[in-house]
């Protein structure tokens, strides 16, 4: 049984990584989920991770033989949606904090 | 697997696990020194990962444009050297002046990097605009150059970090410093959450957290971190013109001295822009120089600001939408270069910090020198000494073992 299939599997479809690319790294010692973030860049893609974060945590979960919530999840940024800069320069946007 | 055990001695134990330290560790690895990186959390997870990139020395001025050279130059050997990509690219940079200050500040800035024998174009607002029409109506005068160049900090890293590993360095994350033994005057252990590492020499490479682990040995590291902002755009289609960088930004950056005029609204938090397309589509969208503070959270002012200057500049990235803004700190110190010393009357304690905005662009640079200074006793490299006596700051000591 190959594992030419894996390179077939997209985990995250806005910046099209595969299953591939993330079984090789976490086989490569790279098991943490930031590291995994930057160098993959899966959640930095318009979604911001909705889809193919849950995944990446599974998938880590089963290979280390962690439980879900011990794997973590990524540092959330702002804003929650993607946001119009053109709401940013306009004057009735209020800087609280 | 590269990524190992925390043995139970060295030669070398290099504090920070960012682009400083994993150059450090590549460069000592190479030169047949035993080495350990000892992280905190994972790879790059200070500075490193909170930057836009550049490698650009046409932003700054002499004798830190000379050293920005020699570091791009290394980044092109390393882009052959190592068997990982480190995204280098070449994309040259335009630095676009709006007020009659800010073509002052820039045609000083030009004139100093042409003396150091560089060769920056100067272009009038049309003529930039026939280049590209997105720029503003209201940019005077551009400085335009060739050879700058970005690359993928975490790839850097994690690239430096592999090809240290296969020449025997080990790295070690999730792994806490908590104290460092000193004995008759010099470096004898590391002491972390997980156990003892003996060492000969410790190099601080803990960016902004440099001055913690300096008080570890009673040293004052004289670095702080300096807040800066950068925000996300969505991806678009592929336009990019150059690395875009604000006459502002030289200014607020490195402090040249025809500065006095240039408070506005965006001085009070040290902002000028610095704006690219990156390969994946996205625009990046900096800089602030906004808060001495370990806190990272998001100030919607300065967010406003940054978006504000952003479109003086380049008005189409009104029409875009961000999706993520963060921040992150940077060593920041009052010196003009990096600290690169060995620092406080204990032997064998180096610090490697103080980058400031500039860790990226001069880490390849800083390991070979530390690397010298280790190996060699002194930093043999004629430039970075000549650089470091013209403004007047130390470089290395150690001469013993």
């Amino acid at each position: 049984m190959g594992s030419e299939w894996r390179k077939e599997v997209i985990i995250c479809r806005c910046n099209d990584v595969t299953l591939k690319d993330i079984e090789d790294l976490i086989d490569e010692g790279i098991t943490d989920i930031e590291e995994i973030k930057r160098l993959t860049r899966i959640g930095m893609g318009p979604c911001q991770g909705r889809t193919c974060i849950p995944i990446v945590i599974a998938l880590l979960a089963r290979k280390t033989r962690k439980k879900t919530n011990e794997v973590g999840y990524p540092s959330v940024r702002p804003p929650i949606r993607p946001l119009p800069a053109e709401l940013l320069l306009s004057k009735s946007v209020k800087s609280g904090r | 697997m590269w990524l190992s055990v925390l043995p139970h001695t060295t030669e070398v134990v290099v504090i920070g696990g960012g682009i400083v330290g994993c150059s450090i560790a590549y460069y000592l690895s190479k030169a047949g020194v035993d080495v350990v990186v000892i992280e905190k959390s994972w790879l790059g997870s200070g500075a490193s990962c909170a930057n836009q990139g550049v490698v650009g020395p046409y932003m700054a001025p002499p004798p830190i444009f000379e050293l920005m050279l020699k570091s791009l130059k290394m980044y092109w050997e390393l882009s052959r050297e190592l068997r990982h990509d480190i995204g280098l690219e070449r994309v040259g940079m335009v630095i676009p002046a709006i007020t009659e200050v800010e073509v002052q500040v820039l045609e000083e800035h030009s004139t100093a990097l042409r003396r150091s024998g560089g060769a920056p174009k100067i272009l009038d607002g049309n003529e930039l605009r026939e280049l590209d029409p997105t720029f503003s109506k209201d940019i005077a005068v551009a400085q335009v150059s060739e050879e700058d160049c970005m690359v993928d900090p975490i790839k850097v890293v994690f690239a430096y970090a592999r090809a240290a590993s296969e020449l025997g360095a080990r790295i070690i994350r999730f792994t806490e410093v908590r104290g460092i033994k000193v004995s008759g005057g010099s470096v004898k252990a590391v002491i972390t959450d997980r156990g003892e590492v003996r060492t000969d020499y410790v190099v601080n490479a803990a960016g902004a957290w440099a001055p913690i682990v300096g008080k570890m040995i009673g040293a004052e590291v004289p670095v702080y971190p300096m807040r800066g902002h950068v925000l996300v755009t969505e991806a678009y289609k592929y336009s990019r013109f150059r690395y875009i960088l604000d006459a502002k930004y030289i200014v607020e950056a490195f402090n040249p001295p025809t500065t006095e005029d240039f408070k506005d609204e965006f001085s009070k938090y040290k902002i000028g822009a610095s704006l690219c397309q990156h390969k994946e589509g996205n625009w990046t969208i900096g800089a602030s120089r906004d808060a001495v503070t370990y806190d990272k959270d998001v100030s919607l002012e300065v967010v406003k600001l940054l978006m504000k200057r952003a479109v003086m500049l380049k008005p189409s990235l009104r029409h875009t939408n961000i999706i993520r803004v963060f921040t992150g700190l940077r060593p920041y110190s009052n010196r003009k270069l990096p600290i690169i010393e060995e620092l406080g009357s204990v032997e064998g304690f180096i610090v490697a910090s103080g980058h400031k905005g500039e860790g990226i662009a001069l880490a390849p640079i800083t390991g070979e020198l530390v690397t010298e200074l280790i190996t060699k006793g002194e930093v043999r490299d004629l430039l970075a000494r000549k650089c470091y006596e013209l403004v007047g700051e130390p470089l290395g000591k150690v001469g013993r073992r």
